[in-house]
């Protein structure tokens, strides 16, 4: 591929090259032809003028001597006495003066009194075509033709005197061969005198005076060219325009050929040299052809090489030049690359804010040591970590705090990790540690070890906070085979301790069903609702005072295809983490004011209590959804009794206020659930627009045999009436506790001593025989 | 300027000579005025005029007289009978060489100044004699040979007088040495004495005055 650049560049410096020189060398000649031409052509016409000139310095020299001659008296007296002898010898004489070829004297009509041409005889008319006027301007002179030769001849008056015309001399100068050479002589030019399509006369040669006679008619007027004999010649004709009468053009010329040949020298060295300088340069131009192309095919293979992904050292490039400064700008180029990739592995694979591995590169790592390691070494564990009450720490000192404790957490780790340990930042407050060579009896003892990790308080914005973790652990191969597996069961582990509040937790296959399950039924909830998998159940409660039943606890019941019967306990606290709790908080509204409205037109006066989470209090558009339904089945608010734990009041007391209000104006019945297990205070309880209380069963279970739980309940009733609220009492379970409950004072009574809860077909079977029958008129209601 | 008195003088005298010369007898005057074609007076004109039958017998000897003077012929025309001599005195401070090679007379004369010879010419042939010099070229003078001893030339006013005899018809001619045209076709008959007046025009434009170069101004002698 480099070749061919090479080729390329040197064929076309080799190209240019020629195209210039041919350009050059065109145009040298071309200059030197057309400057010659030219300075031949201004030769010609200078040439032209020097004819001109010559011609005419004759006619006023012929005019000058003529005029002496005229005046001559011998000759006028010679010329009147006629006597033609005595005339001519006479003129003879005068022609050798004057320099012409032939001298006559005619009487004034012409006829020849005497001269110097022989053939003419005295008396009889002079026959050359002269014209005999009176014409005041003699300078010109007229082409004649006698006896086969041109002349130029001039007339000149005799007076005796003035303007006593006697007689005309005549003077003919012939226009031959011999003037044409004089006129080469002086010009150095060829020159030919042109009548009407005849070489009169001319200094070329014979040869060339028959070419030129025969192209005559081509020849133009001015400058031209010709080629005569093989020669090219440039022309110049112009006629001589001080002649009267038909005109003479003087044709002068030159050899273009012959002056062109003085510049052939020049021309072979011009091309001698440009030769030369192609040779040179077509060797220059194979050497920087190859400098540049072959430092650039290596490069080319380098860049390949990176491209590839193989940051291996560049290979050995010149130092100087653009080539070097590019070679070193991609070696530049490719440590970049290297250490960006090496930056973007490290932040593929590291926590940010820790710089402790991260999830990925945890996993990635437990793979790797599972692959390696894992035949030989026999086990391996991995531990899982999460600071508790971290979120509310969060909350509490703010998310930088929140940070900085992470970093703090992540260096303690890193303090007591062991050599052959990895330790990774999960993400949020989870950490993890990878061990891989294991004795399973010495998992306990490596869980101890890493707790060390936070026993020391952290110091955190001057002050002192202690932190709690629970760990989880699962060990390779028991608990599982692959990283995903292993990385998931130390989670479940994790999630156990924490439930259990133990430190640290083993996994178990048992917990398997509960995590997995959980994971999967995050997203089948919703699809639960739909498939009808979910019922309610109805839990009746009691008018103690009255005996009556006044109305039902709707609690909600998961059938899974599956899975079987599902507690709530597990998918409702799914739902509000997973925002389902919405769909679920519908559905179980819609479903309890549906089977409410059924029993009301059966005459039973009942109100249902639904369940609602913090969630549902949050939502803006709860009270708008609830005033809905009620519409929907037409039915007046009190009927409808919400049911809120007291922690999830107190989750955010202000918003929860905001909307029990809104709640409570439209009519709806308002209940604290598990009062006593929150951290409400009398304050906030005063502030809040409810109208029950329930009581957690954990006081009322034991009620009987419990003296503290006896006096809670009787402290929570009297407040709760102090406060104009109605109590009811949760998990009563036998009749010695209903009795007490009755004695205390407690308004409403709910626990299996009543019933479990039961589907609606079942609940209206118990209601049929149960020994308290429900409240037919809402007029006796509580307020 | 030293030479125009003698000019005037030699004129005068010329002119008084000439009408010595005349015969006293009776004769009609007939006053002839000749114009050009613009109608100017024309002078310098001969006039002649041709008895009807024969001529009277040729006069006595007279000469009349062609000066130069000034480089130039005084006068410039002169008309005499055929048979009259000229006298060729030559009062100028310069030599000439006079000559004249018309058909009429052809002559020449070498005039030496101071030469107190006439140098007469005769002439008796008529017809138009044209004087030249050869070493002045622009001298130029006619001497006008008339067939007739009546004959005059015109003065600057255009006018000439011939005493003719009486009861006679005469044949009037002109010539002119610039004359461009035929001058045939201006002769007229006139009778005298009834005429007494004759006026002659010419019907075309002379030929232009040929004015040789005379030398060089600042050489004038």
């Amino acid at each position: 591929m480099t070749h061919r650049l090479r080729t390329q560049i040197f064929v076309f410096f080799l190209a240019l090259l020629l195209v210039v020189m041919g350009g050059v060398l065109f145009m040298v000649y071309r200059a030197t032809e057309s400057h010659t031409e030219a300075l031949i052509a201004e030769r010609l016409e200078t040439g032209f003028s020097v004819v001109r000139h010559e011609l005419e310095t004759r006619a006023r020299y012929v005019g000058g001597t003529a005029g002496t001659i005229t005046k001559d008296f011998n000759l006028i007296e010679q010329v009147v006495s006629r006597d033609a002898l005595s005339i001519g010898a006479t003129l003879l004489s005068y022609r050798g003066r004057v320099g012409a070829d032939f001298v006559l004297a005619s009487d004034l009509d012409g006829k020849l009194i005497g001269g110097t041409l022989a053939m003419l005889t005295p008396g009889k008319p002079i026959d050359l075509g002269v014209r005999f006027t009176d014409d005041s301007d003699q300078s010109h002179g007229t082409l004649v033709s006698h006896n086969g030769q041109a002349y130029q001849v001039f007339i000149w008056p005799l007076f005796a005197p003035e303007p006593n015309q006697v007689a005309w001399l005549i003077t003919g100068f012939a226009l031959d061969d011999a003037l044409a050479a004089r006129l080469h002589k002086l010009t150095g030019l060829d020159v030919s005198l042109l009548h009407r399509n005849q070489v009169l006369a001319s200094s070329l040669n014979e040869a060339q005076r028959q070419e030129l006679h025969h192209r005559l008619r081509t020849v133009e007027t001015g400058h031209s060219r010709l080629r005569l004999h093989d020669r090219d010649f440039v022309l110049y004709n112009q006629a001589l325009d001080t002649v009267t009468g038909p005109a003479i053009t003087v044709l002068l010329q030159r050899s273009l050929t012959e002056a062109l040949s003085e510049y052939q020298m020049l021309h072979l060295q011009l091309i001698a040299i440009q030769l030369g300088s192609l040779a040179l340069a077509a060797i220059g131009a194979f050497f920087i052809a190859n400098t540049v192309s072959h430092p650039l095919s290596r490069m080319s293979e380098y860049v390949k090489r990176i491209a590839q992904g193989e940051y291996s050292e560049p290979p050995p490039l010149p130092e100087k030049g653009e080539i070097g400064v590019l070679a070193k700008e991609f070696a530049n180029m490719q440590r970049q690359i290297a250490d960006r990739e090496a930056a973007n592995r490290h932040l593929a694979y590291h926590d940010a804010l820790t710089d402790l591995p991260n999830r990925n590169a945890f996993q990635a790592s437990l793979k790797e040591t599972i692959e390696h390691v894992g035949a030989q070494v026999g086990h391996l564990a991995v531990l899982v970590m999460d600071i508790d009450y971290f979120k509310d720490i969060n909350d509490t000192l703010g998310h930088v705090t929140g940070d900085t404790l992470l970093k703090q957490f992540a260096q303690r780790l890193e303090a007591v990790r062991r050599p052959q340990d990895q330790i990774a930042r999960l993400g949020g407050d989870q950490f993890a540690v990878l061990v891989p060579a294991l004795e399973i009896e010495a998992a306990a003892i490596l869980a101890q070890h890493y707790r060390e990790a936070w026993q020391q308080p952290f110091a955190i914005e001057g002050f002192n906070l202690s932190l709690n973790a629970k760990l989880g652990i699962a060990v390779y191969p028991e608990h599982g085979e692959n990283a995903v597996t292993l990385l998931q069961r130390a989670e479940v582990a994790m999630y156990v301790s924490k439930k259990q509040k133990k430190p640290y937790t083993f996994y178990d296959t048992r917990l398997d069903h509960n995590s997995v399950l959980r994971l999967a039924l995050m997203s089948e909830l919703r699809s639960a609702i739909d498939r009808q998998e979910l019922t309610l159940h109805y839990q009746p409660k009691l008018d103690i005072a009255r005996g009556e039943i006044l109305g039902v606890e709707c609690l909600v019941r998961w059938r899974h295809p599956v899975h079987g019967f599902i507690p709530p306990d597990d998918f409702i606290a799914l739902a509000e983490q997973t925002g389902n709790i919405r769909y679920l908080t519908q559905w179980v509204l819609r479903t309890a004011l549906g089977q409410i409205k059924t029993w009301r037109e059966q005459g039973w006066a009942l109100k249902t209590a639904v369940n609602i989470s913090a969630v549902d209090l949050s939502d803006p558009q709860f009270s708008n959804q609830v005033e809905a339904l009620l519409t929907e089945f037409a039915l007046s608010a009190d009927v409808l009794v919400l049911e809120i734990t007291e922690s999830a009041v107190m989750e955010d007391a202000q918003r929860a206020v905001q909307l029990l209000t809104q709640l409570q104006g439209m009519g709806v019945r308002l209940s604290i659930d598990d009062y006593g297990t929150g951290y409400s205070s009398m304050a906030q309880l005063k502030r809040l627009p409810v109208h029950e209380l329930k009581i957690d069963k954990s006081f009322v279970l034991d009620v009987i045999s419990n003296p503290d739980d006896a006096i809670i309940v009787r402290s929570t009733i009297e407040l709760g009436h102090n406060m104009g609220l109605t109590l009811v009492a949760e998990g009563v379970e036998n009749a010695q506790s209903l009795d007490l409950l009755r004695t205390l004072g407690c308004d409403i009574a709910q626990g299996y001593y009543l019933s479990k809860p039961l589907p609606a077909a079942a609940f209206e079977q118990w209601l049929a025989t149960a020994p308290y029958p429900p409240r037919t008129d809402d007029t006796r209601s509580y307020a | 300027m030293t030479a125009r008195p003698i000019q005037g003088f030699g004129r005068t005298l010329s002119i008084i000579l000439a009408w010595l010369s005349a015969p006293p007898c009776l004769a009609g005057d007939l006053t002839i005025t000749v114009r050009d074609v613009g109608g100017q007076p024309l002078a310098e004109a001969v006039v002649y005029a041709l008895p009807p039958a024969g001529l009277p017998p040729p006069p006595p000897r007279q000469h009349a007289i062609m000066d130069q003077l000034d480089k130039t012929f005084v006068p410039h025309v002169l008309a005499v009978q055929a048979g009259a001599t000229v006298d060729f005195p030559n009062n100028d401070t310069i030599n000439h060489h006079v000559y004249s090679f018309s058909p009429a007379k052809t002559f020449q004369l070498k005039l030496f100044k101071n030469d107190p010879r006439k140098h007469a010419v005769h002439f008796d042939k008529a017809g138009v004699v044209t004087l030249g010099c050869n070493i002045h070229d622009w001298m130029l003078g006619y001497v006008f040979v008339a067939p007739t001893p009546y004959h005059a030339v015109t003065n600057g006013r255009g006018q000439a007088t011939l005493s003719l005899p009486d009861n006679a018809s005469y044949t009037l001619k002109l010539w002119h040495p610039r004359a461009n045209e035929n001058l045939e076709a201006l002769t007229r008959t006139v009778a005298v004495p009834a005429d007494r007046t004759a006026e002659l025009r010419l019907g075309t434009a002379l030929k232009p005055k040929r004015q040789l170069q005379r030398a060089l101004p600042g050489y004038e002698d």
